[in-house]
């Protein structure tokens, strides 16, 4: 009987060590049943709600200006991005090429940072401020940032730039 | 030649003792139980009794007490126990001596001889308050002329302590001078003889006043 | 094991049961208590994501420009940081994040709120992903579960103090109840060392009645009971004995003694005769008085009449008496005694102790004695010295014995003694709370030296 108390306590111990982080972690993802979500949050019912840009564009004379276009929810980066490449309205120019490649976009607190892996060039020195510059503009008005850093994964370069006070 | 009363309920111890004393010249009656041993005592006085205490009833005490109060005979009583309450309850009765059996053959007749010795003589007569003690004639009498009878042993002691002068003796020289015993005496002997002395010769003997106890010394006779 | 005490055992049992016990109940507090706070923390964390996708949803349906400084300040209210994905667009608030702590499982789209507590950095986070189908975005909150930690480490650390503490005072206790529980092992112990040496008067108390306690105690009384009604039969058939041996002896020698008177009359073939009779008689009547006396010592009903008498005239009157009863030679008597000293003793029997001794030393010295006084240590001394072949070391303690015949006695063939003479010495010796010793003797022999306790004279 004395022989098994100290194997016993050795895995009482032992167990006890094993909750040495404390706060059990779960090996996978642990999915929630739908039941018990509020209904509503996770309807799929997509709104066909369209919202109200800001879009910039280079005037003749190469000042910036604002154009309103209405695009479908949800906004994304990228969305807007394509509407800049695009849906150039006429009389303006845009500086992005067309064939824009965005990977991904991080806005974080007043600050974007947006990695495109293709299409991006940023030989022209001219060409990629006025890049930038309508990016920044058309990024402040839609989500409030106020400093874009671009990084192109092709180059492996990264501008930065600080959105004009409006 | 003395006579002697042997009381002994066992054959051999008797015949043996028969034999023995006959041998030293001595006048045997032996009797084997108090009733004949009390018989043999009224027809013959003998000069000197021994009693075996541990005769069938308890008769020992009763032949001793008949004896006693009859005369002054010297009386050894004998027993196999030494038990204190046996021997003092013997002397009380009247016994001058005790000796355990089972006793050396030779120290009884010792005893006997020593019982048997001659009242000591060649001491003045002297007053013990009201009673005249004369050793010469070895009587004790009172003013009015009544004698009180002490038995040989008792009257050795007084005398014995009267020629001490006051001095106080111990029990070891009593046992010595009176019974003739060694280093190795009873004491008991002593003390139930002085309380029998005393009862006989003290006006009051709750509270004596000749026959005085030293205490850790021994006694000593104050006239 | 098996030399570790029973109480050590006991008592350990008691701290091992204690320890696993309090360990047990422990681990159930511990583990309960986890589940119920993880789980309410993840349902609260759950709510939180499920009011803060709602706002996100609306934000990027109407404001999207409004969503950054929406997470941000959802963060600083919730502690947490939250991300939404729109497409490949991550959206943050300013606490830093990175969607790459964002496990890769999460990052695929689904359809389902999922959850999962990771570790980063020995941090445990608690992710959660809502997706909203509705605007093409996913909202994930990452919260930090450190003070979780903290609490459970709290938890945890009161616990095992507490299964540590719980241990200890199992083992007191089981200290405190196995000495209650054993004392009467102790008791029983102590009591049959008592009666080992001697003691017959001890008994245990019992306890209350019908209790293993009581059942011990009885038995070990009525063992001591049965004993002691052992000792007294033995010591009364011995003592019995020597009675019923006394009147035939008696006989005997009063026989003997009549033969004697007549010798003369005797052919010289029964002279001879007589003599060895005497001799034996006497002899055969100094062992049962010797048989009955030590069977009174055994039985303690030898009554002793001590008494404070000088030692130096104690002495000298045993050497005289004992030399005139037993027809001995003179023995020379010597003092160094300073002054005069006294000691408490049953004078007869001293005087056995003394002709005990010297008849031992005529009978196997080499013809002369000699006795001496000598002061002591608290005490006087006697020593009786002969001129004989002494008694070897290993043999010293045996000579006391009853009836043991060292070589000497037997070889010599020398059957005078009764073999209890120096029993008796002993016994006797022993009742005066005296010493008797043997030692080498300036005679060459054998010296026996008797200790006596001294006494203040007058004193009893």
């Amino acid at each position: 009987m004395k022989r098994l108390r100290t194997p016993a306590l050795g895995l009482l111990s032992a167990l006890l060590l094993s909750a040495c982080t404390l706060v059990p972690t779960d090996p996978s993802p642990r999915v929630v049943d739908s039941a018990d979500v509020p209904s509503g949050l996770l309807n799929g019912a997509e709104s066909k709600q369209s919202a109200t840009v800001s879009l910039w564009f280079f005037d003749s004379q190469g000042r910036l200006v604002m154009r309103s276009a209405r695009i479908q929810a949800p906004l994304t980066i990228s969305a807007l991005l394509s509407q800049l490449a695009l849906r150039v309205p006429r009389g303006l120019s845009t500086a992005l090429p067309p064939k824009l490649v965005m990977s991904r976009a991080v806005i974080r607190g007043g600050e974007a940072t947006v990695v495109f892996t293709a299409g991006f060039q940023s030989g022209d020195a001219v060409t990629t401020r006025a890049t930038m510059q309508q990016m920044v503009a058309t990024l402040r008005d839609n989500y409030g940032i106020s400093v874009l850093n671009v990084t192109d994964a092709a180059t492996d370069r990264t501008f930065t730039i600080d959105a004009p006070t409006p | 030649m003395a006579r002697i009363l042997i009381i002994e309920d066992d054959d051999r111890i008797r015949t043996a003792l028969r034999l023995m004393f006959e041998g030293e010249s001595f006048i045997v009656d032996a009797a084997a139980s108090a009733e004949d041993g009390i018989a043999m005592f009224n027809r013959q006085t003998p000069a000197i009794a021994i009693i075996d205490l541990m005769l069938p009833g308890a008769n020992g005490f009763e032949a001793c007490r008949h004896i006693r109060s009859t005369c002054d005979i010297p009386v050894i009583i004998v027993s196999a126990r030494d038990d204190t309450a046996d021997v003092v309850e013997g002397l009380e009765a009247g016994a001058d001596d005790y000796v355990k059996k089972p006793f050396v053959p030779r120290e009884l007749l010792a005893r006997v001889r020593a019982h048997l010795r001659r009242r000591p003589t060649g001491r003045a007569a002297f007053a013990l308050g009201e009673l005249r003690v004369t050793p010469e004639e070895g009587t004790v009498v009172r003013s009015d002329g009544t004698e009180i009878h002490l038995t040989a042993t008792e009257f050795k002691l007084l005398t014995e302590l009267a020629g001490a002068n006051g001095r106080v003796l111990s029990r070891e020289h009593l046992l010595e001078h009176v019974w003739g015993y060694d280093y190795f005496g009873d004491g008991r002997l002593v003390d139930v003889h002085m309380r029998r002395l005393r009862a006989k010769v003290e006006p009051e003997s709750a509270t004596p006043t000749f026959i005085l106890t030293v205490r850790g010394q021994g006694y000593k006779l104050v006239l | 094991m098996a030399t570790r005490s029973l109480r050590g055992r006991l008592t350990w049992t008691f701290a091992v049961g204690a320890a696993v016990l309090s360990t047990i109940f422990a681990g159930l507090t511990y583990f309960g208590v986890r589940h119920i706070i993880v789980v309410s923390r993840q349902a609260s964390d759950l709510q939180q994501a499920y009011v803060n996708a709602a706002l996100v949803r609306s934000a990027v349906a109407q404001e999207p420009a409004s969503l950054s400084s929406l997470l941000t300040s959802l963060d600083a209210a919730t502690t947490s940081s939250s991300l939404v994905r729109l497409g490949s667009t991550w959206i943050e608030g300013t606490t830093v994040a990175d969607p790459e702590t964002i496990p890769a499982t999460f990052r695929v789209a689904g359809t389902e709120v999922i959850r999962q507590v990771v570790i980063e950095n020995n941090v445990p986070v608690l992710i959660i992903a809502v997706p909203l189908p509705a605007v093409r975005a996913t909202y994930f909150q990452r919260r930090e579960l450190a003070d979780l930690n903290g609490t459970l480490n709290r938890l945890l650390g009161i616990l095992v103090l507490g299964t540590l503490f719980t241990s200890g005072l199992g083992a007191y206790a089981g200290r405190r109840t196995t000495r209650r529980a054993l004392a009467p092992l102790a008791d029983t112990a102590h009591a049959a060392r008592l009666v080992a040496e001697g003691d017959l008067t001890v008994r245990l108390a019992s306890d209350a009645p019908h209790s293993e306690v009581a059942t011990l105690s009885a038995a070990f009384n009525e063992m001591v009971d049965q004993l002691v009604r052992r000792l007294d039969r033995d010591a009364r058939f011995a003592s019995d004995v020597s009675h019923e041996l006394r009147s035939p002896l008696t006989t005997l020698a009063m026989s003997a003694e009549v033969l004697r008177l007549h010798e003369g009359d005797l052919h010289p073939d029964a002279r001879e005769a007589l003599a060895l009779l005497t001799t034996d008689v006497a002899t055969f009547q100094s062992l049962v008085e010797d048989l009955l006396d030590i069977a009174k010592a055994d039985a303690g009903t030898d009554a002793l009449f001590n008494e404070v008498l000088p030692f130096n005239e104690l002495v000298n009157q045993c050497v005289l008496s004992a030399t005139r009863r037993h027809q001995l030679p003179t023995t020379s008597l010597r003092s160094e005694l300073p002054r005069e000293y006294y000691v408490s003793v049953d004078r007869r029997r001293f005087e056995r102790v003394i002709t005990n001794l010297l008849e031992n030393a005529y009978r196997y010295g080499g013809g002369r004695v000699t006795v001496t006084m000598l002061p002591s240590n608290g005490g006087v001394e006697v020593a009786v010295d002969d001129n004989g072949p002494g008694i070897a070391p290993d043999e010293r303690e045996r000579v006391f014995e009853r009836f043991y015949r060292g070589d000497l006695a037997s070889r010599r063939g020398n059957a005078h003694g009764t073999g209890l003479g120096l029993a008796l010495v002993s016994e006797h010796v022993k009742r005066f709370a005296g010493r008797v010793t043997i030692t080498d003797s300036p005679l060459g022999g054998c010296r026996m030296v008797v200790w006596l306790p001294t006494v203040e004279e007058g004193g009893e």
